[in-house]
């Protein structure tokens, strides 16, 4: 369930990251846009259309938060550096933009419009001086350097030098079977356990920043569930306790991938 | 002018005479009622001299031939003050500028500046410390008033001009919040507001803005500075220390504290604008020439921001991204799509 609901979430993300490009594109291409055009009324009407988007660009990050911050618990994935990295280029972008975008931007506005219902207090070569900022471009530069760090963390998943335990030991006091994932496969993917005995499945998993769970049922169908271990991302190792079962031959999979991760579990 | 009632107190002494003084002239040009208020505590005056102080203050009034009367209550003289200012529905409270310096401060604190930060209408602050009469001479020369755009400093400047026309005095319009451009506009869109009559001056100061008032004030003849009471409550005065509290503290010249935040219906003056508090909800409203009004939500309907009056405009503009409404709410410049809520006073 939980396995499942983590790519729900991550879509979820996806879609505010989508939401948020689109959005916020439009006031980007403001911001070039105002690197030439001197017009008063042009600028204050560019502007007027850039604050139009701004809820959606709200909408969209608040969309983006809630469903990367969810997958996030439900992946539990908060040991990794590439998941703190990232909230915290997020976090210095958004600084940049409160508090050297928004206040250049409302100056702007406050002239433009004066100028455009005919106020003569600014000369031309001022008004030049005050669109010619560079402060714009700086913000304009941070915001794509910013998106491109995040990028570079959500497909790369760096651990930066912050990664959760790679070896715990095993807690149970039974029998140790000791399973890996490489590359989104189980290896090996026949296992074989005692039966009548709680034993300890040591799964280990090497796909960074990928979550995985080992879940075991009757048979392939998946429709009777005998153990379900929790969700992990790689590079990590965690213990399941697996409660003894009765001799057979069972089936298991990876609930996040279950077409392409699965095994069988021979008991005896 | 609307400063029908005037309160002004006095405790006997030389400054609180000169006070007065400038109240009785001010009464008499405005042809408004003076009360001459006489408190007890904490000086420790007997009542008997109270009486005595009050006697004499009557015979002034009679002398000067102002219309007024005279009030003697037990009490602290901010309290007393206050109470009757709102008591008799006051336009203006005058008091001198004693405990405004340093010495007087740490006995009883500064009373003309707790008098201004709670008074329910303007407080005039008169400068007494060189102990001076000016009797026949005029009440003023000029007026200063500084702005930095905001809606406050907008109401202040109302009040210059209206002063001004009444009193046919010169008004310096400065402006020292250290933007130029934005400088520049402001100024521009002010002076528009005044009767083609009044003589403005304006002037665009870089520094300190209570430092800018008073040395401006000192160039250009200026012997009444006018400022808003913003900031002069509240967590913003003790991280920031507020303009209005500097000036009075730093100005050689009277200083006129206009009312402009926490205001109610009654002190919007017709054909304005103004966020007022309705039975403690801050509202937009709008008063009519006609005393017609119209109450909206200030709450912008693009991301939820407060509006505020543009006397410029006579619009309600929101500060964050700009947005524009009509004095009925509609909206006339985006991003917002939605006109403001009515509200029901």
């Amino acid at each position: 369930m939980a396995a499942v609901a983590y790519q729900w979430w991550v879509f979820l993300h996806l879609v505010g990251v989508f939401g948020l490009l689109t959005a916020h594109g439009v006031s980007v291409a403001v911001a070039l846009r105002l690197r030439t055009e001197r017009d008063p009324a042009r600028v204050a009407a560019l502007l007027e259309l850039s604050a139009r988007t701004v809820p959606a660009f709200y909408i969209s990050l608040a969309v983006l938060l809630v469903g990367g911050v969810v997958a996030t618990f439900v992946g539990d994935l908060w040991s990794f550096g590439w998941i703190w990295a990232a909230i915290v280029t997020l976090l210095v972008v958004t600084l940049a933009m409160i508090f050297m975008a928004r206040p250049y931007y409302q100056r702007v506005r406050f002239i433009s419009r004066a100028m455009a219902e005919g106020s003569q207090a600014v000369s031309a070569e001022q008004y030049d001086e005050v669109l010619s900022d560079r402060r714009p471009l700086t913000v304009t530069w941070i915001g794509a350097v910013g998106l491109l760090f995040l990028l570079y963390l959500m497909v790369v998943k760096p651990t930066l030098g912050m990664a959760p335990d790679a070896e715990p030991a095993p807690s149970g006091s039974g029998p140790v079977v000791t399973l890996s994932s490489v590359n989104s496969r189980f290896e090996p993917a026949a296992l074989s356990a005692p039966a009548g005995t709680a034993f300890t499945l040591r799964f280990r998993n090497d796909d960074s920043g990928i979550p995985h769970n080992v879940a075991i049922f009757t048979d392939a169908s998946a429709s009777q569930p005998r153990f379900v271990g929790a969700t992990f991302a790689g590079p990590a190792t965690r213990n399941y306790e697996v409660p003894a079962l009765e001799a057979g031959t069972y089936f298991f999979r990876c609930d996040v991938h279950p077409t392409t991760m699965t095994g069988s579990l021979e008991v005896g | 002018m609307g400063y029908r009632t005037i309160v002004v107190g006095t405790d006997g002494s030389d400054t609180s005479m000169l006070a007065m003084e400038k109240a009785a002239r001010l009464a008499k040009q405005v042809e408004g009622k003076l009360i001459v208020v006489c408190a007890t505590a904490p000086v420790g005056l007997h009542d008997y001299r109270a009486k005595e102080i009050l006697t004499d203050a009557a015979y002034a009034l009679e002398a000067w031939s102002v219309q007024g009367e005279t009030m003697f209550r037990e009490g602290h003289p901010d309290k007393v003050l206050l109470d009757i200012a709102a008591e008799r529905d006051a336009d203006l409270i005058v008091i001198g500028n004693v405990g405004v310096g340093k010495a007087k401060r740490f006995r009883m604190g500064p009373l003309p500046e707790r008098v201004a930060s709670s008074a329910p209408c303007d407080v005039l602050i008169v400068y007494t410390t060189d102990l001076k009469s000016e009797e026949g001479q005029q009440l003023y020369h000029r007026i200063l008033v500084g702005t930095d755009g905001s809606p406050t400093a907008t109401e202040a400047i109302r009040k210059a001009f209206d002063l001004g026309m009444t009193f046919m005095l010169g008004v310096t319009l400065l402006y020292a919040a250290g933007d130029r451009i934005i400088g520049a506009i402001v100024l521009e869109q002010a002076a528009k507001a005044k009767h083609r009559t009044l003589k403005v001056d304006t002037q665009l100061i870089d520094g300190d803005p209570a430092d800018a008032i008073r040395e401006t004030a000192e160039k250009e003849g200026c012997d009444l500075i006018v400022v808003g009471n913003r900031g002069m409550t509240g967590v913003r005065r003790h991280l920031l220390g507020s303009v209005p509290t500097k000036v009075i503290h730093s100005a050689p010249t009277d200083v006129l504290i206009a009312k402009t935040v926490d205001r109610t219906v009654d002190d919007l003056v017709p054909g304005t604008g103004g966020l007022v508090d309705v039975d403690g909800r801050k509202l937009a409203v709008y008063k009519g020439e006609d005393g017609n009004i119209v109450a909206l939500s200030p709450r912008c309907t693009h991301l939820g921001c407060t509006v505020d009056w543009n006397a410029t405009a006579a619009t309600w503009d929101c500060p964050c991204h700009g947005s524009r409404y009509s004095k009925e709410g509609e909206v006339v410049q985006g991003p917002a799509k939605a006109p403001l809520d009515r509200e029901e006073l």
